[in-house]
C-alpha cells in the first residue's frame, strides 16, 4: 500500500509551527523523544522505545567455519525486516528504497566502524569462530527508524552472552550455560545514530523527527558517532544541498546526544545486569 | 592482444616461499618514442602516452643494465647524458628488489624533458618480450631481454642511430653468446670506456664515476663479510626442519635412540631449553631455536641428542636483560651445574601441543607497520614472540592481550597465533593482575568471582530476614557439640573460617582436645555443579590485595564459615589426651557446633601471653578463654616437641604481607609475616588433625586415599645451603630430616646475634626442599607415603575444605570410612562410592590439584612480586616528576640488603625488610666495572677485618685507575664465594662474601612489554657500627665522583635520604610528596569543575523534564492508550 501524503493543511502546520520553533510533539528542535530499553528474559534481547517507534533487537550465535583468506575473523550479521506490522507502508518480500537504506546504514554504523570484536570471536584460527546474528523486528513505526534500530542493534550486543569456551591444546569445549557462566561480547566502543530532518533549506534543524515530520522535511542526514566523538558514519541521501558549517553544528549536536544516549544506555544495562 | 604466463617463486621476509603466477598481457602497439621513427604516423603519436621523446638527430642511444642502473644511478642523473633507453626489466628488477630510491631517481631523469630520456615497456611488447628459460639465472635473462630491446629499436628505426648498451657485467662477446642473431649497430660498453671514448674531457664524470666506484668497492666488501654471516644464518633461515613422523618418534623412543620429556624453556636463559629425559640420561640440554625446532615451552616432545662434541654447558651470568632476571631467583640448578658438560640434543618431533592463552603486548612500534601481521611479545619471557593478525594495532597499543597459538609452520620464523582479547592497559594494576590469573590458568569463572546459575540454585538461602538454620532431622543424627566451648583462631578479618577448637579438663587429668572443620561436603554433594566447578577450580586463590574463592560466598563466608553465635555444621576430631598429651582415644564424625568467639592470633597471643583482657574482646570472654588458651599452648608444645624430636624441620620462608592505604590504592609498608607462638600452636593443632584423618582414610581407603607426600629433597639442592653454611664455618648434615633439623638448630643457636643469617639459611633450606604434593595411596608403596617436613607417616589435609578441594574429598573418604564401620548403616551412600574408591581416577584428580596448588601458589608469588615492584616504584617517583609528567630522575630508596647469592658478574641482594631479592652488577653488560668509590674508601677503613682465608674462591677484579673508570680484565677459577676487588690504587681488596651485609639502592627498570623488575645499585658497604663521624661520611658521599653511576646531585639525595645521614629527612619526604599528591588532585578536580559546559552548548542538550512540552503530550498519549486498554 502506497503511504499517503499529509495533506496539505497538516504540512503548512508543521512548518508554521518549526518556523514558530516549536514541534508539533512539544518537543525541542534538538530533543530526542522517550528513549525506554527493556530486556527479554534471555540475554541479548531488547526493546527500544523511542517515542512511538518500537524495535525489538535480538541477538544469536552460532559455531562456524571462517572464511580461508580470514582465519581469525568472527560474523557479524544483521538482518532486518520491515514488516507490515510496523506500518502498512511496508510489504512483505518487496524491498523498499528505505529499508535497504535503513538496513545499510545499520550495517555501516555497527560493522563498518567495527563496534565489536571480530577478532575476539575466533576459537580456533581457520576452524572455529562464533557467528554473531543481530535480528532487527521493527515493531512500530513513528519515523527515524535508523537510530531506534541502531541503539537497539548496540544494546543487545552488549547484553549478548555467548557461552563459555574452553580450547585444551586442541580439544574445544562449549560450556552449556548450567556448566559456565555465559561471556560478554568484548565490543570496542557504541556507536550510536543521530537523524537530523531540514526544513526550510536547512534554516530549520530537528533532530530525531517523527514519521510526519519525515514525510515533510526536506532532507535529512544521519551522524554515526560515539562518546569519544569518532565519527563512524555519515549518511546523507539526498535531499537539499547543505553548506559546511551546517554539517559542522550538526556534529556537535550530536556529540552531545550521543554522550546522553550512551549514559542511558549504560543505566539501563547496570540496572538491569543488578536486576539478574 | 596476447597473453603469457610469468611464474615465479619468491621468499618473503618471513622465510615463506610463495609461488607467484602473473598473467602478462603482451601488445603489438607500444611506441618507440624516438621523434626519429620512421613510421607515419609515428608510432607514439597512435597511443596516448605522455613522455618525452628521444630526440631527433641522436648520437647515439644508450641502454643502462642492471648493474649501471642500480649502481651508477649519480652518472645518469647527470645533465650531459641524454638520450637514455630505460628499459622495464631494469626498473621493474629495482622495484622488486626494494631500490625504490634509486627508482625513483631514474624516473625523475625521465621527467626532465631536457635530458630526451625515454622509458620502454619492452616486458609488455610482444616483439621484445624474452621468457625466461630453465635454469636461467635472473640476471642473464635480463641480459637477453636488453639485448632484445636494442635490436629492436636498431631494426624499428631502421638502424639510423647505433645503441650502446651499458653494463658493468657483461661485455660485448656476451651479445653473440645470448642471441646468434643480427646484432650489428650495438656496442657493449662498461662506463669507463663509454665515457673515455665520448667524454674524455668531462673532468665532472670521470671523477663521479671514480668516486662511485671506491664506493660500490667497499660496499661489495661489506656484503661479503655479511654474506657470510647471512648465508650461515641461511641454514635456519630457510625454515625449520620438518618433525618426524609420529610412528618413527614412537619407535625410537621405544628404542631410547630418542628421548621424551616436556619442554622447559630457562627463563633466565633463554636460548636454552631442557627436558628431563629420563633416569639413564638426565637432563638434555637444548640450545638455540634450530635446535628447539617450533617447540615452545610446555610442549611434549622427542629429542635426538647430538654429536658428543657438539654438547655445552649452561652459563652462569646473571643475564642483564631484565626480563630474563625475572625467574633467575628460583634457578639455583643453574648456577651449581656450571662448567659442567651436558647431554645435549635437538626436538625432532612433538608428540603433543601444550599451548594455552598467553598474556601478550604488541611489539613496540609496530602499529606504525602496515599490514595486518603483526608480532607480539609474550609476557612470559619462555614463550616466543607470536605472529598475529590484527586489522587494527593501533587500538592494541600498551595494552595486555590475550593471544593463542594457533600454528607454527617450518617456513615461519615465529608461531601464528590469533587475538582474542584485551586485558586493559599495561602496568595498570588491574590489568596486571589479570594477567597474572591467566597467565597461571585460572579460569575465567573464578576471576569473575562467578558460579553459574545451576550451581548457585544448588545453594542454601542465607539472607538476613532468612537466616540459614540446621534442620531438624540433620541434628538428629549429629553430635551436638553445642554446649562445648568452641574458639577460632585466625588472621584479623577472616571471613572463610575453616577451623576451631575446642578444649578442656576431664576427670584425672586427661584432656578432652577437639578440632572442629566446616563440613563442606554436607552442603557439596558430589558429582553436583558447584562440585565440578569447584573441583576445576582446585583452591582458593589469594593475591595480595584480593582474593578468588573456590566456592559461592554463600558457602565460603555464610552457611560453611564457622563463625561465631550461630549453629554451624562440623566434622569433628575429637582426641582423649593423658596429662603427657598422648593420645587415649580418638572420635571422628559429623556434628553441630556453635563457635564461642572468633579470635585473631593478635588476641590470643595476648592472652596467652597473660593478658587479662585483650582489646576487641569482652572482659567475662577473656576470663573464659584464657585458661583454654594457655591449655592449648601448653599441649601442643609437648606434641610439638615430640614431632621435632622425630625429626620435623622448622623452616622459614620470606613471605611478606602489604598493608594498603586506606584510599588512593596505594601500598603504605611492606611487612613480614609475624610468627607469633600462637601460630605454631594452631598449626600444630592442625597438623595433629591431618595426620590421623590420614590414617583413617587410609585404613578405608587402601588403594585410593586423597594423602599428602613429601619427598625427601634431592641431595644436590643443598649445595647452596651447604656453601652458604661453609662460609660461615658451619657444617650441616643432611643425611635426614632430623639430622639436619639438628644442624640447622645448632647454627641457629651459635649464631644467636645474627637473625638474619638464620633466617636466609632457613629459607635455604626451605628452597632445597621437594614441593610437596598429593597421591593417591594407590599409586606409590607404602613407604613412600611420609611426609619428610613434618616428619609423619601419613599426612593429608583435612582441615580447610573451604579453601581447598583436596580437603572436600577427604571429608567424603573420611565419612565413607565412618559409615562403612557403623553397624546400623551398614551401606556406603551411592554416590561416593565411584571416585572415591577409584585409584586411577583418585591419581588423576591428585595430579590436577597438585597442578592447580602449584599454578596458585605461582600465582601469588607473581602478585607479591608485582606489588613490591609497584611499591619500589611509589619509593623511587620523583615528586618533582608528579606535576610535569617528565621522565624526572627518580629519588633513591635506600636499604639494607644481605648478598645471598654470588655470582660471576655480580651478586644477588635480599632485603629482608621487604622480602626483595634483586641483582647487583658489579660489571656492566660491556665489561665494564662499576663500583662506587665509597666502597672502596669503605674498604680500606676496615683494612683489619679483610682477612683472605680462601684464596682459591675469588675473582679478582684489577688493574683499575682511580682517576678513570674502573676497567679491568676478571679472572674466574672456581664457582664463586666472594668477589673481590683489588684496585691497585689502594692497598687493600674489597671482597663481598655471602651474607655480607650492603647498602643498596632499589631501582626499577621500566619495561615496555613485560613487568618492571626491581634491581638494585651498590651505595656502600653497611657499616654494623657507625664508626665514621656522621660529617665525615657525608663528606665523603659529597666528594662526588662516586663511581661513574652516581651523580653529584643524586650523592646529596642519598645524604637528605639516609636515615643514618638526616634521620627526619625521609619521613618528611613522603609526607611532601602526600601533600604534593593531594594538592594536585585538589587543582585538578577544579580544573575539571571549570570544564562544565557553558551556555552556548546548553543548548543541544535535552530539554529538562519540566520544561518540555513534550512531556505533558506524551503522558496524554499513554493516558488516552490506557484508557483505550481498558475500555
Amino acid at each position: 500500500m502506497k503511504e499517503l501524503e499529509p495533506s496539505t493543511n497538516e504540512r503548512e502546520f508543521v512548518l508554521a509551527a518549526l518556523r514558530d520553533g516549536a514541534r508539533i510533539d512539544g518537543r525541542n528542535f534538538y530533543d530526542f523523544r522517550t528513549l525506554r530499553l527493556s530486556f527479554g528474559a534471555d540475554y541479548g534481547a531488547v526493546e527500544v522505545q523511542l517515542g512511538n517507534t518500537r524495535v525489538l533487537a535480538k541477538v544469536s550465535c552460532e559455531v562456524i567455519r571462517p572464511f580461508p583468506d580470514k582465519p581469525t575473523e568472527g560474523f557479524l550479521m544483521f538482518n532486518t525486516e520491515l514488516s507490515p506490522m510496523a506500518s502498512p507502508a511496508f510489504e512483505v518480500g518487496r524491498q523498499t528504497d528505505e529499508e535497504v537504506l535503513v538496513s545499510r546504514l545499520i550495517e555501516k554504523a555497527m560493522k563498518r566502524s567495527r563496534a565489536l570484536d571480530t577478532e575476539g570471536l575466533c576459537i580456533v584460527a581457520g576452524e572455529k569462530v562464533w557467528s554473531i546474528r543481530v535480528d532487527i523486528h521493527f515493531l512500530d513505526h513513528d519515523g527515524n527508524l535508523v537510530d531506534a534500530a541502531c541503539i537497539a542493534a548496540i544494546t543487545a550486543l552488549q547484553h549478548f552472552r555467548r557461552p563459555d569456551v574452553t580450547v585444551v591444546g586442541e580439544d574445544v569445549t562449549i560450556h552449556t550455560l548450567e556448566q559456565r557462566n555465559p561471556v560478554p561480547l568484548s565490543i570496542h566502543h557504541i556507536p550510536i545514530c543521530v537523524t537530523f530532518a531540514f526544513f526550510d533549506n536547512g534554516n530549520h534543524v530537528i533532530v530525531d523527527p517523527t514519521h510526519l515530520e519525515e514525510q515533510i522535511k526536506e532532507g535529512d542526514m544521519t551522524i554515526t558517532l560515539n562518546v569519544h566523538k569518532e565519527v563512524c558514519a555519515l549518511s546523507k541521501a539526498g535531499g537539499i544541498p547543505m553548506e559546511l558549517d551546517q554539517i559542522i553544528q550538526c556534529s556537535k549536536i550530536a556529540v552531545i546526544k550521543v554522550a546522553e544516549i550512551t549514559a542511558q544506555i549504560e543505566a539501563a544495562l547496570a540496572a538491569d545486569a543488578k536486576k539478574r | 592482444m596476447l597473453k603469457t604466463e610469468n611464474v615465479h617463486f619468491r621468499k618473503t621476509n618471513k622465510n615463506t616461499v610463495v609461488k607467484r603466477v602473473r598473467e602478462v598481457y603482451l601488445r603489438k602497439d607500444i611506441p618507440c618514442l624516438s621523434s626519429q621513427c620512421p613510421l607515419k604516423p609515428q608510432c607514439h603519436q597512435k597511443v596516448v602516452v605522455e613522455s618525452s621523446l628521444l630526440s631527433q638527430e641522436p648520437q647515439y642511444y644508450l641502454i643502462p643494465d642492471y648493474s649501471v642502473a642500480l649502481r651508477y644511478v649519480e652518472l645518469l642523473e647527470q645533465e650531459e647524458l641524454t638520450n637514455i633507453i630505460f628499459t622495464e626489466t631494469v626498473l621493474q628488477r629495482l622495484q622488486n628488489e626494494d631500490k625504490s630510491r634509486t627508482y625513483k631517481s631514474l624516473r625523475q631523469v625521465v621527467k626532465d624533458p631536457r635530458r630526451r630520456s625515454v622509458v620502454f615497456s619492452n616486458e609488455h611488447c610482444q616483439d621484445t618480450l624474452v621468457l625466461r628459460e630453465v635454469h636461467e639465472s635472473i640476471e642473464h635473462r635480463d641480459w637477453r631481454a636488453l639485448v632484445q630491446a636494442a635490436r629492436w629499436y636498431r631494426y624499428h628505426l631502421l638502424g639510423k642511430a647505433p645503441i650502446i648498451l651499458l653494463s658493468e657485467q657483461f661485455t660485448q662477446e656476451d651479445i653473440y653468446i645470448s642471441s646468434n642473431m643480427d646484432t650489428s649497430g650495438i656496442v657493449v660498453m662498461s662506463l669507463k670506456t663509454y665515457l673515455d671514448e665520448y667524454w674524455p674531457t668531462g673532468l665532472v664524470l670521470h671523477e663521479l664515476l671514480g668516486s662511485l666506484k671506491e664506493a660500490i668497492l667497499e660496499e661489495d666488501l661489506d656484503c661479503q663479510n655479511k654474506g657470510l654471516s647471512i648465508s650461515r644464518k641461511g641454514s635456519n633461515g630457510i625454515g625449520y626442519q620438518e618433525y618426524k613422523p609420529m610412528s618413527e618418534l614412537e619407535a625410537g623412543v621405544k628404542s631410547e635412540r630418542f628421548f621424551q620429556g616436556v619442554l622447559r624453556v630457562r627463563a633466565n636463559h633463554r636460548d636454552q631449553a631442557f627436558i628431563r629425559g629420563g633416569a639413564n640420561i638426565g637432563e638434555i640440554v637444548i640450545v638455540g631455536s634450530e635446535h628447539r625446532n617450533r617447540a615452545v615451552h610446555g610442549d611434549m616432545v622427542v629429542v635426538e641428542l647430538l654429536n658428543k662434541s657438539s654438547w655445552v654447558a649452561p652459563s652462569t651470568y646473571i643475564s642483564y636483560d631484565p626480563e630474563e632476571i625475572h625467574g633467575a631467583g628460583d634457578d639455583e640448578e643453574g648456577q651449581h651445574r656450571s662448567n659442567e658438560i651436558k647431554p645435549t640434543g635437538r626436538v625432532v618431533g612433538i608428540m603433543s601441543r601444550n599451548w594455552r592463552p598467553y598474556v601478550a603486548t604488541l611489539q613496540e612500534g609496530s602499529e606504525k607497520e602496515l599490514g595486518s601481521f603483526h608480532l607480539v611479545l609474550p609476557l612470559d619471557p619462555v614463550i616466543p614472540k607470536i605472529r598475529i593478525r590484527h586489522h587494527d594495532p593501533k587500538a592494541l597499543v600498551n595494552q595486555r592481550i590475550v593471544v593463542r597459538i594457533d600454528s607454527w609452520p617450518s617456513s615461519s620464523q615465529y608461531p601464528n597465533g590469533h587475538y582474542v582479547r584485551s586485558i586493559g592497559p599495561a602496568h595498570d594494576l588491574d590489568t596486571e593482575i589479570s594477567a597474572i590469573l591467566i597467565e597461571h590458568g585460572i579460569s575465567v569463572s573464578q576471576t569473575t568471582q562467578e558460579f553459574s546459575e545451576g550451581s548457585l540454585r544448588e545453594m542454601p538461602i542465607n539472607t538476613s530476614d532468612n537466616p540459614w538454620i540446621p534442620e531438624p532431622s540433620e541434628l538428629s543424627r549429629r553430635r551436638d557439640l553445642r554446649k562445648h566451648v568452641i574458639f577460632s583462631i585466625d588472621p584479623p578479618n577472616c571471613q572463610d573460617i575453616d577451623d576451631a577448637i575446642s578444649i578442656k579438663e576431664i576427670s584425672n587429668g586427661n584432656i578432652e582436645f577437639g578440632v572442629h572443620i566446616a563440613d563442606v561436603s554436607y552442603f557439596v554433594k558430589e558429582g553436583s555443579l558447584t562440585d565440578l566447578e569447584a573441583r576445576a577450580r582446585g583452591t582458593t586463590i589469594y593475591l595480595s590485595d584480593r582474593r578468588f574463592d573456590m566456592l559461592p560466598k554463600v558457602l565460603s563466608e555464610q552457611v560453611c564459615s564457622l563463625r561465631h553465635h550461630v549453629d554451624r555444621y562440623a566434622m569433628s576430631v575429637i582426641w582423649i589426651l593423658d596429662h603427657e598429651a598422648n593420645i587415649i582415644d580418638a572420635w571422628f564424625g559429623r556434628s553441630v557446633i556453635r563457635s564461642a568467639c572468633e579470635m585473631e592470633y593478635e588476641q590470643a597471643q595476648g592472652l596467652l601471653d597473660g593478658k587479662d583482657v585483650v582489646s576487641g574482646l569482652d572482659a567475662k570472654l577473656c576470663k573464659q578463654l584464657k585458661p583454654l588458651v594457655i591449655l592449648l599452648a601448653k599441649t601442643m608444645r609437648k606434641i610439638r616437641a615430640r614431632r621435632i624430636a622425630g625429626g620435623g624441620l622448622e623452616l622459614e620462608s620470606s613471605e611478606v604481607k602489604f598493608k594498603f592505604k586506606e584510599e588512593g590504592g596505594g601500598i603504605s609498608d611492606i611487612l613480614p609475616k609475624q610468627s607469633l607462638e600462637v601460630h605454631q600452636v594452631i598449626e600444630e593443632a592442625m597438623v595433629m588433625a591431618n595426620s590421623y584423618v590420614a590414617k583413617k582414610i587410609y585404613e578405608g581407603f587402601r588403594d585410593s586415599a586423597m594423602l599428602r607426600h613429601h619427598p625427601p629433597p634431592i641431595d644436590s639442592h643443598f649445595k647452596m645451603l651447604l656453601r652458604a653454611a661453609e662460609s660461615r664455618g658451619f657444617t650441616i648434615d643432611t643425611s635426614s630430616n632430623l639430622a639436619l633439623a639438628n644442624s640447622l638448630r645448632d647454627c641457629a643457636a651459635k649464631s644467636q646475634d645474627d637473625i638474619e643469617f638464620v633466617r636466609l639459611l632457613k629459607t635455604m633450606a626451605t628452597m632445597a626442599m621437594s614441593e610437596a604434593c598429593y597421591i593417591s595411596s594407590g599409586s606409590k608403596p607404602i613407604n613412600e607415603y611420609a611426609h619428610y617436613g613434618l616428619a609423619l607417616d601419613f599426612y593429608t589435609h583435612f582441615t580447610s575444605p573451604i579453601r581447598r578441594y583436596a580437603d572436600l574429598v577427604v571429608h567424603r573418604q573420611l565419612m565413607a570410612c565412618l559409615k562403612s564401620t557403623e553397624p546400623s548403616r551398614s551401606h556406603v551412600s551411592p554416590i561416593t562410592s565411584d571416585l572415591l574408591k577409584n585409584g586411577f581416577k583418585m591419581e588423576q584428580l591428585a595430579d590436577h590439584l597438585n597442578y592447580k596448588n602449584r599454578e596458585s601458589k605461582l600465582a601469588q608469588k607473581d602478585s607479591t612480586e608485582l606489588f613490591q615492584t609497584l611499591y619500589v616504584l611509589q619509593k623511587t617517583k620523583n615528586p618533582a616528576a608528579i606535576n610535569a609528567e617528565s621522565e624526572a630522575e627518580d629519588v633513591l630508596f635506600v636499604e639494607t640488603g644481605i648478598i645471598s647469592e654470588i655470582r660471576e658478574n655480580g651478586f644477588f641482594v635480599f632485603v629482608p625488610r621487604f622480602g626483595i631479592k634483586g641483582p647487583v652488577y658489579l660489571k656492566e653488560k660491556s665489561g665494564e666495572i662499576i663500583i662506587p668509590l665509597s666502597v672502596l674508601q669503605g674498604g680500606k677503613s676496615s683494612k683489619e677485618g679483610v682477612d683472605l682465608h680462601n684464596g682459591d674462591h675469588l675473582i679478582t677484579v684489577s688493574g683499575c685507575e682511580m682517576d678513570t673508570d674502573l676497567m679491568t680484565q676478571i679472572c674466574l677459577r672456581v664457582p664463586p664465594q666472594v668477589l673481590a676487588l683489588y684496585p691497585p690504587g689502594l692497598l687493600c681488596t674489597v671482597k663481598f662474601r655471602l651474607f655480607d651485609k650492603v647498602r643498596i639502592a632499589l631501582r626499577l627498570k621500566r619495561s615496555y612489554a613485560h613487568r618492571h623488575s626491581i634491581y638494585m645499585v651498590l651505595i656502600g658497604l653497611h657499616h654494623n657500627t657507625s664508626a665514621t663521624p656522621l660529617r665525615n661520611k657525608s663528606q665523603m658521599l659529597k666528594k662526588g665522583a662516586v663511581g661513574r653511576q652516581l651523580k653529584e646531585d643524586e650523592v646529596n639525595r642519598i645524604v637528605q635520604q639516609d636515615p643514618e645521614l638526616a634521620p627526619l629527612s625521609k619521613q618528611d619526604l613522603i609526607h611532601l610528596i602526600q601533600e604534593q599528591q593531594k594538592q594536585f588532585e585538589k587543582d585538578s578536580k577544579i580544573k575539571r569543575m571549570r570544564k562544565q559546559p557553558v551556555s552556548s552548548e546548553g543548548l543541544y542538550y535535552q530539554t529538562p523534564l519540566d520544561d518540555s512540552l513534550y512531556v505533558v503530550m506524551e503522558s496524554f498519549d499513554r493516558l488516552r492508550i490506557n484508557e483505550f486498554t481498558l475500555s
